[in-house]
């Protein structure tokens, strides 16, 4: 049995290493749900139900090969608040999850890759994150997604029988409108460039058009916080899992090459606006005495896209000065989340950040045009 | 679907699922704050003292039908998990997997509507939908004190300022609440 401390020490592969297509492609997330037949769904159960459902799940989730070399598990009333913080700050929780009592239960596979929940929204679902595609991909830069919702399925299928509707050929949820596969793809993105053109709302628009939706990757009202989006599929009837994932891939490999299109276009501007900007995030962190959880996020985010892009060159390599930024940003986010003193917190902050860049040593290559 | 903002161990009011409300247009993620969520206990509470008002404080004189299980709802509740039409309608989701066969053909029949009650519901109490059944005050809190009983508290939330918008709207001058 893994040890929440063991769990939380470290971040999940996909939220430290910098991303595909040149930081863009942070990790991509198959959510697949799935219910017990004669149960209530989690959303219309009481405590004795849901523990019933428990029972029956519990000790099937070990067998999935995701859970081979051990798993940390828990029910829900045993997690504190912060435990529970962290656990979202880290993506190893779903927030509806995360909000639950009684009868309800995570699992986090060791390697931090794969979480079962149980009695989330429905009955089980999975949250498998895949790992980077250099490592596993099919074409050497985007995993193979069809292959990888195939396999996770298998897993999850093999353990029992679920609530299943042979007549429509789909997979019982409670929302009816999300009966089908049970399967849908989220991928993280890094999209800084776009968001500095302005060009959310056209890929927003583009995205709908193929079925997918786009929105912040941060739920706290700030749209933009971080230049972290998430592209994903809309659960419904109908869905071959494995064209789904086929063209999702397809959406997500255009989304990171606009992207990358943008930032050259955005370099080459005689009007320097993205020079501007990462300069201004570089002057900010240096001086800044008092910096947002926002403040912080929109200027590492700079921080990653000057390095990619060679404006800013550091001495320890630009993969190792990513993985470091998005540690400290992570460690510090979590501090200023459970910071005692409201009003010490800010300062903190501040104080972190330029500490580390004083303590990086690096170049800042001004352009000469 | 990250959450973010808490300032001082004290967290404030934030869109909890907003991955699922965003995905698939859930309950309104706002009508329960995190802190409301991680304490049901103390909602419990709050709900429990909201039933008792409107059930023995007498503070509304209004007829009152003893719940919806008399009626046409009767035929129409699922008999592995009691969830009607009536919740359906108001939730947009299902009880359990064996309302697929036992609501089926009703459930064809408001699909429709339900789509038109999403985009409502935020106004649905001035202008209470035309389809349902017009939610009396005495109807919500049985409802309510239903949530309350199977902890479902998003629910529960939700009905509670179903309430508090109904009693604003019907009495508007009425000031003999307990706030
Ligand atoms: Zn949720
Ligand atoms: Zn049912």
């Amino acid at each position: 049995m893994t040890r929440l401390s063991t769990v939380l020490k470290q971040a999940p592969e996909h939220m430290l290493e910098p991303g595909d297509f040149q930081d863009t492609l942070q990790g991509i997330l198959i959510r697949v749900v799935r219910n017990l037949p004669g149960a209530p769904f989690p959303g219309w159960s009481t405590a004795e139900s849901r523990r019933s459902v428990a029972e029956r799940l519990l000790p099937l989730l070990p067998e999935m090969p995701e859970f081979a070399q051990g798993a940390f598990q828990a029910e829900m009333p045993e997690l504190g608040f912060n435990d529970r913080q962290r656990l979202l700050l880290l993506n190893l929780i779903s927030p509806c999850l995360s909000a639950r009592q009684e009868g309800c239960h995570l699992l986090i596979s060791r390697k931090r890759d794969t979480l079962a929940m149980v009695n989330e929204e429905e009955h089980l679902v999975v949250h498998h994150f895949l790992r980077k595609a250099g490592k596993h991909g099919a074409d050497g830069r985007l995993p193979d997604l069809p292959k990888a919702v195939d396999e996770l399925c298998k897993h999850i299928d093999i353990l029992t029988t679920y609530a299943w509707d042979a007549t429509g050929n789909r997979f019982l949820t409670s929302l009816p409108a999300e009966c089908g596969s049970g399967v849908q793809l989220f991928a993280l993105l890094h999209l800084p460039a776009l968001n500095f053109a302005n060009m959310t709302g056209q890929v927003t628009k583009a995205v709908e058009q193929l079925h997918l939706n786009i929105s912040p990757y941060y739920a706290d009202g700030h749209d933009d916080t971080g230049n972290r989006f998430m592209l994903y599929t809309v659960p419904g009837p109908d869905e071959m899992p494995g064209e789904m994932a086929a063209h999702f891939s397809g959406v997500v490999r255009r989304l990171a090459e606009r992207e990358l299109g943008v930032r050259q276009r955005l370099l080459r501007e005689p009007g320097q606006r993205i020079h501007d900007r990462i300069g201004r995030t570089y002057g900010m962190l240096l001086h800044a005495r008092r910096l947002s959880v926002k403040e912080m996020r929109d200027a590492f985010s700079m921080l990653r896209l000057a390095t990619v892009l060679g404006v800013i060159e550091w001495e320890c390599g630009a993969e190792a000065f990513i993985r470091t930024l998005n540690r400290l940003g992570l460690e510090l986010a979590a501090a200023s989340a459970t910071a005692e003193d409201e009003e010490a917190a800010p300062r903190a902050l501040a104080d972190g950040c330029r500490a580390f860049l004083q303590s990086t040593p690096h170049t800042f290559n001004t352009p000469n045009h | 679907m990250f959450l973010t903002q808490i300032v001082n161990g004290k967290m404030s009011e934030m869109a909890l699922c907003e991955e699922c409300a965003k995905a698939r247009g859930l309950f309104d993620p706002q009508s329960l704050t995190f802190s409301e969520k991680f304490f049901p206990e103390e909602l419990k509470r709050q709900m429990d003292r909201i039933v008792q008002q409107l059930s023995g404080g007498g503070s509304e004189p209004e007829r009152r039908q003893p719940a919806a299980v008399e009626g046409s709802d009767v035929i129409t509740a699922c008999p592995v998990c009691r969830f009607t039409l009536e919740d359906y309608r108001r939730t947009g989701r299902l009880g359990c997997p064996d309302c697929y066969t036992f609501l089926a053909a009703e459930l064809d029949s408001c699909s429709g509507a339900q789509e038109e009650d999403d985009a409502e519901q935020e106004t649905a109490q001035e202008n209470s939908a035309p389809k349902a059944q017009r939610p009396t005050v005495a109807n919500l809190s049985d409802e309510l004190q239903r949530a309350v009983e199977r902890e479902d508290y998003e629910l529960a939330a939700h009905l509670r300022d179903q309430i508090k918008a109904f009693e604003n709207n019907q009495n508007p001058t009425e000031g003999n609440h307990q706030a």
